[in-house]
């Protein structure tokens, strides 16, 4: 009986091993493709920049105005620094729409007496549903013109942008985090692409890790990476997804995900697909899936795009409860919002959509920690029955390491050549050791984050509303 | 290999410093020398109408720059030369006047022009674009053919810098060729040949008219445009003439370009298109009745206010608010309608317009 | 005693064009590189006349003539932008800051010195 079950379990064992080897092979095809793609894409991003000056935009009468929806809950320790810095952006027409998500402290409060606020009327169309406005507000001085207030009633940041994008009346919306900082020329270079290519519905930037970075009245001065290891590991994992991730599937106009952290969009189709979703909590990734829906679905020609300047710059979680609650909710966003749109899996329809970026998204971001975590618990279950050849497991092992330490190690090369924004010889060094350390350990934390995701969402179903308002205090 | 390639990388980076401060260093060199050249001291009185003489003049100043830098019959790769070049293309878009003209004069003497106009004939897109950029800068008369082929060329950037190093080097006698020549333009385009037009000013207007003629709707709908921003009541006639026979688009523009021109004549087209089948065309055209900020189209944008759709209704509310006495009066009286929707709108712009809403005043017989 | 003029400038081409046609014509001219720098500088120094471009990173152009005009020490001081920001509204808000003169780049550097002595001039009489 017992040789009986031993025999069956190696069985499955050796299957799942065959499998497992055969999903590498696929994945790191894939990431390779990926990364050659993104390169190419960055080479001719680099030498269009060299003659294409964006900040001609600044001096033009055709710069398309940009609505800047600034979104917040309980901001009154950070507010009036952050508006500030916003309303200082390089661009020639732009308005700031602050959200006042129904603050339970004295955030409102502050923005009246720091801005000399007045209660006034503006006229818009309430095109989207939302939690009710309470009221609109606008500065008496003159340097604060561009400024709207709008203090509404709690909803979450989905309805909070939505009703942002209610209010505004510049065709183009630019949603960014309440701790976001942006680069002052950050809006010409997002808003240059919906100049080259009159299509472009949505374009996304890299965000960047500011932790340890010395930051200034909201300016990032300079650029160091932090001392604590926790960040340092997303410096690299945020060079990963983005340089060698999303600058490829923008390349090939399959960008599933533009950061809430910084992202622009034309108001006119945010508005057709009906604003942002509340009831989730990736209302960012959701919002993009659906304007890709939309326009493939009413054949109506667009593109997606992604700036691979650093623009933003976020402050990474610094401990591992805090990241992992962080990755847990990211996890969360991206299951639900796959969910939602299921049916565009291998659906021809939906052209490099159906048949590229879903199945990715699908099978190596959603199920690609489970099928590692499974490999543990084998290697682990093998070992024990003694049934791992030691020599091929080891032999698996390295190899996975060091494709693992190449993708990294090729990302940090990428930003290298192209925007060397870390100065200093030994932060470099770091990020390289960094590299190799992040397979023992980190990587296998964050498989077990989100393998937890999987149980939180089918458990919380019901406990939205309290999972939106988290999904609002991001990071 | 990972290892290779991670030392080649801290290497290229110590090195890439080293290049940096190197870099720096020669050219705050190359301007001190370049400064002494572009403010040398001759007789300027009369650069324009003798300029043969005062490039005569310049000459022993060229040389002795020339000499300074070490750069006599060297490989036009030599880091100095290179920081020269960077140097000037870098100076050329801050000054204008008699300085420029020094500058002009140095990129020719230096050879900087015969090599920017090999570069507009290479194979690679990004040397075109590049090449077309700096020959703008250069403002050598002696590029305009080569740029001319570029206006065809295959890239959009090729296309843009061309055209723009066109309109720096010949001015504003050479936009309506270049505007009936293009097919095609990119809102980047657009925005880098718009600086060039409005600075041109009204001299840009017949070029601009002539280009309404052009076969193809974008540049058309470009003209348009900025014919509508510098609002000069000359393209009104043109602008009416076209109208109907134009697409979607440049209609759009031009009800907008009417608006923004704000002359009278154009009343009667604008309350046509009030009525039109298109959604957005009588919101265009709500809107540019709010420019005019005439009390002659009150009575329809009322209409449209009570009967059209939302997005209608709100252009004509709008445009009410802007329409004189008999606007205010004809929403003041939507406030008191039983439609909701219309109220709502009517209030939102009355209140904008910092109106108190006073039913009282209104005499029924007006509306 | 020649006068003193303070640049203010992050572009270091017309920072060297602009210190050498003003040294040229017999001003002692100081640098800095963004409006930070200047107020740093002028806790120590007196200058009779400020040239500032608006676009600077750390501290821009507009903020530093608000800054200036705060400061009782500072406030006569005349100011002279230096800008390529020459969109109507961005020239009527640099008067309305309360600068002397407003310069659009390009510019010629003949036109530049010409003003300088203008705006210095002025504020003797």
């Amino acid at each position: 009986m017992m040789e009986l079950f031993i025999e069956f379990t190696n069985l499955v064992l050796n299957t799942y091993a065959l499998f497992i080897i055969g999903f590498f092979v696929f994945v790191n095809v894939f990431y390779f493709s990926m990364y050659a793609i993104s390169f190419g894409a960055i080479i001719t991003y680099l030498r269009r920049h060299e003659f294409c000056d964006y900040r001609v935009i600044m001096q033009s009468e055709l710069a398309p105005p940009v609505s800047i929806l600034a979104p917040a809950f309980n901001e009154s320790a950070t507010c009036v620094e952050s508006v500030i810095s916003l309303l200082k952006l390089n661009y020639p027409t732009a308005e700031v729409l602050f959200i006042n998500d129904g603050s339970r402290d004295n955030t409102l409060e502050i923005m009246i007496i720091e801005f000399d606020l007045i209660k006034t009327e503006r006229a818009y169309i309430p095109a989207i549903a939302t939690k009710e406005v309470r009221g609109i507000y606008v500065s008496r001085k003159t340097e604060y013109r561009n400024l709207i207030v709008v203090d509404k009633v709690n909803g979450g940041k989905a309805d909070a942008l939505n009703v942002g994008i209610n209010v505004s009346r510049y065709p183009l919306v630019c949603a960014i985090d309440a701790d976001s900082i942006l680069e002052s020329d950050a809006l010409l270079k997002v808003a240059k692409p919906f100049l080259d290519d009159d299509r472009v519905i949505a374009v996304g930037g890299i965000v960047r890790i500011a932790n340890g970075c010395k930051i200034e009245r909201g300016h990032v001065l300079d650029v160091r990476l932090s001392k604590k290891l926790i960040p340092s590991f997303q410096v690299i994992e945020y060079y990963r997804a983005y340089l060698s991730g999303r600058m490829g599937w923008g390349a090939i106009n399959g960008l599933l995900i533009i950061s809430g952290a910084f992202g622009l969009f034309s108001r006119e189709i945010v508005l057709k697909v009906g604003g942002y979703k509340h009831n989730t909590v990736g209302e960012d990734m959701e919002l993009i899936v659906r304007m890709h829906r939309y326009c493939l679905e009413n054949n109506i020609p667009y593109s997606v795009e992604f700036v691979p300047d650093p623009v933003c710059w976020t402050e990474a979680p610094e401990t591992l409860k805090i990241l992992g609650r962080q990755r847990n909710r990211w996890h969360r966003g991206l299951l639900d919002t796959l969910l939602i749109h299921k049916k565009m899996l291998f659906n021809k329809r939906y052209k490099v959509l159906g048949l590229v970026s879903v199945p990715y998204f699908v099978f190596i971001e959603l199920l690609g920690p489970v099928i590692e975590a499974i490999g543990y618990v084998a290697v682990g279950l093998g070992f024990y029955f003694g049934m791992v050849n030691a020599e091929i497991f080891t032999l698996f092992f390295v190899v996975s390491v060091i494709y693992g330490v190449m993708f990294s190690i090729s990302s940090v090369i990428l930003e290298e050549i192209s925007f060397h924004r870390y100065p200093r010889t030994q932060d470099l060094l770091k990020l390289l050791v960094l590299a190799v350390v992040e397979n023992f350990g980190y990587r296998q934390i964050t498989v077990w984050w989100r393998i937890k995701a999987f149980w939180d969402y089918a458990r919380g179903v019901q406990s939205w509303g309290v999972m939106t308002r988290v999904g609002f205090k991001r990071k | 290999m990972i290892a290779l390639g991670s030392i080649a990388l801290i290497v290229s980076k110590v090195r890439a410093g080293s290049i940096e401060t190197k870099l720096d260093r020669n050219d705050t060199h190359t301007r001190a020398l370049l400064n002494e050249y572009l403010f040398a001291d001759i007789d300027t009185d009369d650069v324009n109408t003798h300029r043969a003489e005062f490039i005569r003049r310049l000459q022993p100043y060229l040389v002795q720059l020339e000499n300074g830098l070490e750069i006599v019959n060297v490989s036009r790769n030599n880091p100095r030369k290179r920081s020269l070049k960077r140097v000037m293309l870098q100076l050329t878009t801050e000054v204008i006047g008699e300085t420029l003209v020094r500058l002009t004069h140095a990129f020719h003497y230096f050879g900087f022009v015969d090599e920017t106009n090999k570069s507009l004939q290479d194979d690679r897109w990004w040397i075109r674009a590049k090449g077309s950029k700096n020959a703008g800068l250069m403002m050598n008369e002696s590029s305009l053919p080569y740029l001319e082929k570029c206006l065809d060329d295959q890239n959009d950037d090729v296309r843009t810098e061309a055209a723009q190093a066109m309109l720096d080097i010949a001015g504003v006698e050479i936009l309506g060729p270049i505007l009936m020549r293009l097919k095609e333009m990119t809102p980047w385009m657009q925005v880098r040949l718009s600086r060039s037009i409005l600075a041109f000013g009204e001299n840009s207007v017949p070029h601009l008219v002539t280009a309404m003629q052009s076969k193809y709707p974008k540049i058309q709908g470009f003209s348009v445009e900025m014919l509508g921003i510098l609002g000069d009541i000359k393209a009104t006639p043109t602008l009416l003439e076209y109208i109907d026979y134009s697409v979607r688009d440049v209609k759009h523009k031009s009800l907008i370009a009417l608006g923004r021109i704000g002359d009278e004549r154009s009343i009667p087209v604008i309350q046509r298109f009030l009525f039109s089948e298109d959604e957005q065309l009588r919101v265009d055209a709500a809107k540019a009745a709010g420019n005019l900020s005439t009390p002659s189209m009150a009575y329809d944008l009322y209409w449209m206010l009570v009967k059209d759709t939302l997005k209608v209704k709100f252009a004509a509310a709008e445009a009410l608010a802007r329409s004189g006495k008999l606007g205010i009066k004809s929403l003041t009286y939507a406030v008191t309608l039983d439609d909701a929707e219309v109220r709502m709108i009517a209030m939102q712009f009355l209140h904008e317009a910092g109106l108190p809403v006073d039913t009282s005043t209104i005499d029924e017989d007006n509306v | 005693m020649a006068e003193k003029i303070l640049v203010v400038e992050d572009d270091s081409n017309i920072e060297q064009l602009v210190t050498f046609k003003l040294k040229n014509s017999g001003y002692e001219v100081f640098t800095a590189h963004n409006g930070a720098e200047a107020i740093e500088f002028l806790k120590n120094t007196i200058v009779n006349l400020v040239i500032t471009d608006v676009m600077m990173p750390i501290m821009n152009g507009k903020e530093l003539v608000i800054e200036l005009k705060k400061d009782p020490k500072n406030k006569s001081i005349p100011i002279i932008m230096l800008t390529s920001r020459t969109l109507e509204k961005e020239v009527v808000e640099g008067f309305s800051l309360g600068v002397e003169d407003y310069i659009k780049k390009p510019f010629s550097p003949q036109e530049l010195l010409v003003r300088v002595k203008t705006v210095l001039a002025r504020i003797k009489t």
